[in-house]
């Protein structure tokens, strides 16, 4: 009997080497030539677009110290911070939980706006909430008829706030769907029992959901650590040119495309995948810890 | 025998094929359909073949998409170039040559010295100039009227042309002054805006009043006119905050700004004089006998200091020129001068309202009698170029960095820091220079 399934198996990891080994491939020739251009002076056009020099880390030194960077940075680990932390995991949790327990009498109605967010190309996303924004957008025209002064061009005076809601929006679906089908995994006799005992149900997010869940909140923050951190299309459509949402996505999408850069704009990007790395490594500490 | 003649006929079609596949390319945007479309149409007629037409839409990066192209290896085989970047593609070898067909060309004897000399680098041709343009402050004659602004408006200095925003802000004209700013907009800042005003904040003499030092041949990262140019902006957009500086992030909406124009609630808005034409492209706004009328401009005025322009004016334009990789050299060239014929480029530069790098299409009738294009004579005369030394793609990003870093409410000093930060790291410490 395990020949047959070996015999199986086999079959379907031959089917499944020759993508795998694909991907690989392009993956990996990707990212060595990321990390080997990013010790060069390439360029998109003129001497150094055909002829370029290995300058060692002069990329990194630069980039490290540069004024602008830094400010990029700080803006992207509060955009990360706020809107993937605090907006996605936690307001997920938060939701899984309360539909869980019976608050969210109808949960479809909190679905559907959520998977659209996480359904719709951001493009799509982009345009769309420029439209409601824009200085002639649909928030200051309520805004018009209610006769309640408008604060001029939405994006200008609150653009981090929006591309930060924007994208909790966006990623909200995922923490959503991964937390509620943890939940139901928490044994349910605990559940009753507290509550026959009288215990808040915010004592049992915290005393009982939570610690049942933590495996998962690991994995799921280290998942939206990344992808948050790479966020690039929605701000850039909507706000580039905006300092307060100059996140590093489109800083190094400036340095790589309107400066021509594109060595520089690869080191900036191995510096992001480091710091990924380092959150990873944190994660995954804590989660090894934790089942100690 | 029955095998092999169906053999041969399959190998034959699968030959035709190919050649196919060598059809000619051509990429230009949207906006320059009426300038290449008519030549090539001649040209597949006269000709039998077919060319690729690959029209870029508006609102695409024209220019990072080129270079894109050109380091993937996908460019077409002839395109059109941005005149600031023909240096770079010239020195990284993307470009071809042309000398070798168009120096006999009546339509290239009929072009302006200047503009020959501007496609020119090493004695060889590179690219055939299109077009060249000037810049200035587009109004509205009824909403300076409505505000009490006596027209036609002419501001001698930069004092002045402040006032008259102010006006019009304090009378609620939301951008009263529209000046681009900011990385998002891409040339158009250093162009349309920053340019403008550095040429006028001082004295010519010794580049002053310019980003690089061509005597020295150094870029310049401190000056008086760095220092009052981004003064100019802190003053327009931090300060007495004459307009959002959100009308150039990324949402820039130009038909929205075209109503806003026509419906008085832009001020002044520094703009090129193609603007005249393509204020009606992809707007949605019908080009009316009573909107026309309504369409006044002013030229850019020095800042009013001792020996300085009294005003300011810098050129670009557009050229064609040829793939280095070009599949077929003599097919390309006979393409070329097709598009570049004399009756189909008289007829497009007629309707555009750009102005003529050719003498054989500026001597045309309608060309002359054109009171847009004919009004402009004079600030052609007195124009520039950009300082487009290889290297200026570098410049010019750092430049609409700066802009960006005054409207994030960061100081003169600041913003220059980084700006001396940037160009260090790209040219070194000996290559730039300081004026106090």
């Amino acid at each position: 009997m395990g020949y047959a399934i070996y015999k199986r198996r086999k079959k379907t990891l031959l089917f499944l080497t020759v993508p795998f080994l694909v991907s690989l491939f392009f993956f990996l020739i990707a990212v060595v030539w990321t990390i080997f251009i990013s010790f060069t002076n390439q360029k998109l056009t003129g001497i150094e677009a055909i002829n370029p020099k290995i300058i060692g880390l002069k990329n990194y030194l630069y980039i490290l110290k540069n004024s602008t960077f830094i400010d990029s940075l700080t803006i992207t680990a509060n955009f990360t911070f706020l809107s993937a932390i605090i907006g996605q995991c936690f307001i997920g949790i938060l939701l899984a939980a309360f539909v869980r327990q019976g608050f969210i009498k109808r949960p479809v109605f909190i679905e559907i706006p959520i998977l659209l967010g996480w359904i719709v190309p951001d493009t799509v996303a982009a345009f769309s909430w420029l439209a409601l924004v824009d200085d002639t957008g649909f928030v200051n025209q309520v805004l018009s008829w209610l006769n309640i002064e408008s604060t001029g061009s939405l994006m200008e005076h609150h653009g981090f706030f929006i591309i930060t809601v924007n994208n909790v929006w966006k990623g909200l679906a995922w923490s959503y769907l991964l937390f509620t089908a943890a939940i139901d995994g928490v044994s349910r006799e605990i559940l009753e029992a507290s509550t026959m005992d009288g215990v808040s149900a915010g004592r049992q997010i915290y005393h009982i959901i939570i610690p049942s869940i933590l495996p998962q909140i690991f994995i799921n923050l280290l998942l939206i650590t990344i992808w948050t951190v790479g966020v690039f299309s929605i701000p850039y459509i909507m706000s580039n040119g905006n300092p307060d949402t100059n996140i590093l996505g489109v800083f190094m999408y400036n340095q790589a495309f309107a400066s021509q850069r594109i060595g520089l704009a690869s080191s900036i990007s191995v510096i992001m995948t480091c710091i990924v790395g380092v959150f990873a490594a944190l994660y995954f500490y804590f989660q090894k810890k934790y089942e100690e | 025998m029955k095998k092999l003649l169906v053999g041969t006929t399959a190998l034959l079609s699968m030959l035709s094929l190919l050649a196919h596949a060598k059809d000619l390319s051509v990429m230009y945007g949207e906006t320059f359909a009426d300038a290449i479309e008519p030549g090539i149409a001649q040209y597949e007629k006269d000709t039998g073949n077919t060319v690729i037409r690959q029209k870029i839409p508006a609102a695409t990066i024209y220019d990072q998409k080129l270079s894109l192209d050109f380091i993937g290896g996908q460019a077409a085989d002839l395109m059109l170039v941005d005149s600031y970047t023909l240096s770079s593609h010239v020195e990284a070898g993307y470009l071809r040559d042309i000398s070798p067909f168009v120096s006999s060309w009546p339509e290239w004897q009929s072009v302006y010295d200047n503009f020959k000399n501007s496609v020119t680098f090493d004695n060889k041709i590179y690219a055939l100039p299109l077009d060249t343009d000037v810049r200035m402050m587009y109004y509205n004659i009824d909403t300076f009227k409505e505000h009490g602004i006596e027209v036609p408006w002419q501001p001698k200095n930069w004092d002045e042309l402040i006032a008259t925003a102010e006006k019009l802000k304090a009378e609620g004209v939301e951008q009263s002054l529209l000046i681009p700013v900011g990385v998002s907009r891409g040339e158009e800042t250093t162009m349309q805006g920053f340019y403008m005003l550095l040429l006028g904040a001082d004295v010519p003499t010794d580049d002053r009043n310019r980003l690089r030092d061509w005597n020295d041949g150094k870029w310049i990262v401190d000056s008086p006119a760095l220092r009052k140019t981004l003064g100019f902006y802190k003053d327009v957009y931090m300060d007495k905050k004459l307009s959002p500086y959100s009308a150039y992030t990324q949402s820039y909406n130009l038909a929205a700004r075209v109503k806003g124009y026509f419906d008085g609630s832009v001020g002044i808005w520094f703009d090129g004089s193609w603007r005249y034409v393509e204020m009606f492209f992809n707007t949605g706004v019908e080009p009316t006998d009573e909107l026309i009328a309504k369409i006044a401009y002013a030229r850019v005025p020095g800042s009013g200091c001792e020996g300085c322009l009294d005003y300011t004016n810098i050129s670009g334009g557009w050229t064609l020129a040829m793939n280095e990789k070009v599949s077929d050299i003599e097919e390309a060239a006979k393409l070329m001068e097709y598009i570049y014929g004399k009756e189909y480029f008289t007829n497009w530069i007629n309707a555009s309202g750009k102005i003529s790098t050719r003498g054989d299409a500026a001597e045309s009738e309608a060309y002359m009698s054109n009171a847009f294009v004919s009004g402009l004579t004079d600030m052609v005369k007195g124009t520039t170029l950009r300082d487009t030394y290889p290297g200026y793609l570098i410049v010019t990003q750092a430049v609409q960095q700066m802009t960006q870093d005054i409207v994030d409410g960061k100081s003169v000093d600041e913003a220059l820091a980084r700006y001396k930060e940037s160009l260090d790291f790209e040219f070194g410490a000996d290559n730039l220079k300081t004026y106090e």
